[in-house]
């Protein structure tokens, strides 16, 4: 026979958006279990490597300079948008980011200074003291003073669900099964950019060549389950946000310190020995981005970065130490690529680079001129030996694909209509605001801010 | 882990550590780290030696065990700190025979024989007579040549230590140290500003109020100490002192403070969580804090019995406690603030330097 427990809100998923809704639920009445499917060490999903909330305020806070204002934060939001995204949420997530802080410093998280810190986004953005763990860490240890019932290496397994209402979940926790009954419920799971099988199915083999960013246990089983169960989904199952990483890094959670700088500083080529693209566009931040789904679509899903002494220490240092080389003949063949054929990529970028005034800090009027792709900035002979470079994969940071809720967080339904009483939040949802693109620090932002709303819808329908 | 191995490994750590940064905030350690790309064996000792071991960094990140980075800097810098003593004291073969609980025991039997053995043939008895001066079981020249000696030898120790370990963290491009570098690593010294402890761990929020007490308590012993040497060589006042006298008094209350500071931090290490601690260290740290133990309470226990017949074996026993404690100072944990000063004096000026140049 299945044990069998009860509770007002159940909480799918340990993350920020799970945390902020479990106590969100928990603060407005309800009785509250927290399904984690990770082990205690992993929990908190990809929030664990966050950093940093983007905040909107109009005047300067104990941890924020100046102003940022809900038409700049949405400005901001719409350039990296591409032309779609859903205005009402985007307005409701700027909105409700002010009070944010402090309602987070009272589930204590704490901040940095706000002059301190390595990516200087001081005005806009709030950087957890210690990283996404350690706020993982507050958020739990207040959950467990609130009594919020926490069980780790529990994975969702089915839900029932009965026209638009939510009544149990079978969850195998320990490899148990055990079903619990709900008043209502909150998915808060992740994506599902470990679940390379499903990547397969929109990547082919090139989802083997992937680098997973972020937890491993991001599989879309939940996702998988409101689908099934009639939701709406949301968000193109091939999108995603990807970077470039060191092509050593781990297959999954490397986190923060496999992504490399390196790109603005060389050229980057594929394994054909061929340059594929401006690696100049603009400010690496900026840019940032864009190289994951670049490399992905190259032969192999591998690029490789090459730059010479003059710039090596011109970027964040990297965890992986560069792979060096005397001439650009000997670097190719270290790399396993054809030298002749590097040789000559390098030599005609070379041939093509403009005098100019290298200013790393600013976009100079180093460019290149007659060479397809172009370097518009900061382009530079490569001609110092030694020689480096780093090999890039793509990274995937998390999916765009989930399933779409209303602005009171609800899950909505293919055919019309929304859930009674299931509603869902953080990374599952990302593809509500944002169709691609990404702006740093909102995907903490959207799931603290419409956790908290699923939260309290949750513990009022349960009520 | 062979001293090879160790420093390898302390360097992949920090190629980590430097290439997140998400702990910028927590402690010096930190910023030291980022100011640096590449990592000398001397830099390990420098971060080594100015890590308090609060270990915030450890339940923060995100790669620490089982993660396959391995990275856990409370236990790398422990173990820098006890290669770096290995390293650097004087002198070294003292260290390898005499290091740890063991160490510090043959000592305290060591003096004792020597103690009773100068008593026995100085003053005719072992034990000195009932109710009597402390004078009367080791006579006061005795006591000042033992007790000069280990003076010179601990000093000798400590010194010749910190300037070997000074000599090797300074760099090519160091600048000049100011006067106002020094005042700046003395606050922060006497503040233990970086002794934050984390919430991870409940109780060690309280290392750094026990940390106070044995460092007040051991600085209002020795002024108590000194307080007698002046009133006996200047004044010509004999001990024992009354007990409402500044000696006692204030012998009583750095008394208590170390007592209670040294249980306190011992009360503490029963509840750490082993995975981020090094073994080595965490068995130098206690049995340091036992001999501070023993000495402040069996200086007690005089106080109490002094009058009594047990006065002359409880002397006999403090003084081979204290005696002990100095003769392994070079080289026990007892020598851990000459690198942490040093440490904190070295990073006063980078932090000074880095400020100028508005980094």
């Amino acid at each position: 026979m299945t044990a069998s427990v009860a509770c007002d809100v159940l909480v799918v998923g340990g993350g920020n958006a799970a945390m902020a809704a479990a106590l969100s639920a928990c603060d407005h009445g309800a009785s509250v279990i927290v399904i984690e499917r990770a082990p205690q060490f992993y929990r908190g999903g990809n929030s664990r490597h966050t950093r940093d909330f983007r905040i909107m305020h109009e005047k300067p806070t104990e941890h924020m300079l100046a102003t940022y204002s809900p038409g700049e934060f949405l400005d901001d939001l719409r350039r990296v948008a591409g032309g779609e995204m859903d205005e009402g949420l985007a307005r409701l997530v700027v909105e409700r980011s002010e009070a944010l802080p402090a309602w987070l410093s009272q589930q204590g998280v704490r901040w940095q200074e706000p002059l301190a810190g390595t990516l200087h986004l001081a005005r806009t953005n709030m950087f957890m003291l210690g990283g996404g763990r350690a706020m993982m860490n507050a958020y739990y240890r207040t959950a467990e003073k609130k009594r919020i019932a926490i069980w780790y290496d529990a994975m969702l397994e089915d839900i029932d669900i009965a026209g638009n209402v939510f009544g149990s979940a079978q969850v195998r926790k320990n490899g148990e099964v055990v079903r619990i009954r709900a008043c209502a419920v909150v998915f808060a799971a992740g994506g599902y950019e470990a679940n390379i099988s499903w990547l397969r199915q929109h990547w082919g083999d090139a989802a083997d060549n992937f680098i997973i960013r972020g937890t491993a246990y991001n599989q879309g089983n939940t996702i998988d389950l409101l689908l099934s169960a009639g939701a709406e989904p949301v968000g193109h199952p091939q999108a995603f946000h990807a970077v470039a990483v060191d092509g050593r890094a781990p297959k999954f959670d490397g986190g923060i310190v496999t992504r490399l700088d390196s790109v603005p500083f060389g050229i980057v080529v594929n394994q054909r020995g061929e340059r594929f693209y401006d690696e100049g566009e603009d400010f690496w931040p900026k840019r940032y981005a864009i190289w994951g789904g670049l490399i992905a679509r190259q032969p192999g899903q591998v690029a490789y970065s090459i730059i010479d002494s003059k710039v090596v220490d011109k970027f964040m240092p990297s965890v992986f130490p560069p792979i060096v080389a005397s001439s650009v003949a000997d670097l190719a063949i270290r790399l396993g690529l054809d030298a002749s054929r590097v040789q000559q990529t390098v030599d005609t970028y070379n041939a093509a680079v403009q005098p100019g005034t290298f200013r790393p800090g600013d976009l100079d009027d180093c460019r290149t001129v007659g060479v397809e792709p172009c370097k518009s900035h900061w382009a530079q002979r490569i001609d110092t030996p030694p020689f480096y470079a780093y090999p890039l994969r793509a990274g995937i940071t998390f999916t765009y694909r989930g399933v779409r809720i209303g602005p009171d967080a609800r899950v909505q339904l293919a055919g019309g209509g929304a859930m009674e009483n299931a509603f869902a939040a953080g990374e599952m949802v990302a593809g509500n605001v944002l169709r691609r693109g990404y702006l740093a620090g909102f995907g903490l932002t959207m799931g603290a801010v419409v956790g908290r709303i699923a939260g309290e819808g949750a513990a009022r329908v349960a009520r | 882990m062979s001293h090879g191995e160790l420093m390898e490994e302390g360097k992949r750590q920090m190629r980590v550590c430097n290439a997140c940064r998400y702990c910028e905030g927590f402690c010096a350690v930190w910023r030291a780290i980022e100011w640096r790309r590449d990592y000398r064996d001397a830099d390990l000792a420098y971060f080594a030696n100015l890590c308090h071991d609060c270990k915030e960094c450890v339940f923060a990140c995100p790669f620490a065990p089982p993660h396959e980075f391995g990275i856990n800097p409370p236990r790398l810098f422990a173990a820098l700190r006890q290669a770096s003593y290995r390293k650097y004291v004087w002198p070294g073969p003292f260290a390898r025979v005499f290091q740890g609980g063991w160490g510090f025991m043959w000592a305290v039997i060591g003096a004792c024989i020597l103690f009773s053995v100068i008593s026995l043939v100085t003053q005719g008895r072992v034990f000195g007579a009932e109710g009597g001066s402390f004078y009367t079981v080791l006579s006061e020249a005795v006591l000042e040549a033992v007790f000069g000696a280990l003076a010179l030898w601990l000093v000798c120790g400590w010194g010749l230590g910190a300037w070997r370990f000074w000599r090797d963290i300074r760099t090519l491009d160091s600048s000049a140290v100011q006067v106002r570098d020094i005042l700046q690593a003395v606050r922060y010294a006497l503040s233990l500003r970086h002794l934050g402890g984390t919430k991870d761990e409940p109780l060690s929020r309280w290392r750094k109020w026990f940390h106070h007490g044995v460092f007040y308590g051991f600085l209002l012993d020795f002024a108590s100490t000194c307080l007698a040497a002046y009133e006996s060589h200047i004044l010509h006042k004999q001990a024992p002192y009354p007990v409402a006298s500044p000696v006692v008094l204030l012998g009583i209350i750095g008394g208590v403070g170390l007592l209670v500071g040294c249980a306190g931090l011992l009360y503490v290490k029963l509840g750490v969580n082993r995975d981020t601690v090094d073994e080595g260290a965490y068995q130098s740290g206690r049995a340091f804090l036992w001999s501070m133990l023993l000495v402040a309470g069996s200086g007690l226990l005089l106080l109490l019995l002094r009058k009594t017949s047990v006065m002359g074996p409880v002397l006999v026993i403090h003084l081979s406690f204290v005696a002990a404690l100095f003769f392994t100072a070079p080289y026990s944990k007892f020598g851990h603030f000459i690198y942490r000063c040093l440490a904190l004096v070295r990073y006063a000026e980078e932090e000074r330097m880095h400020r100028l140049s508005g980094h």
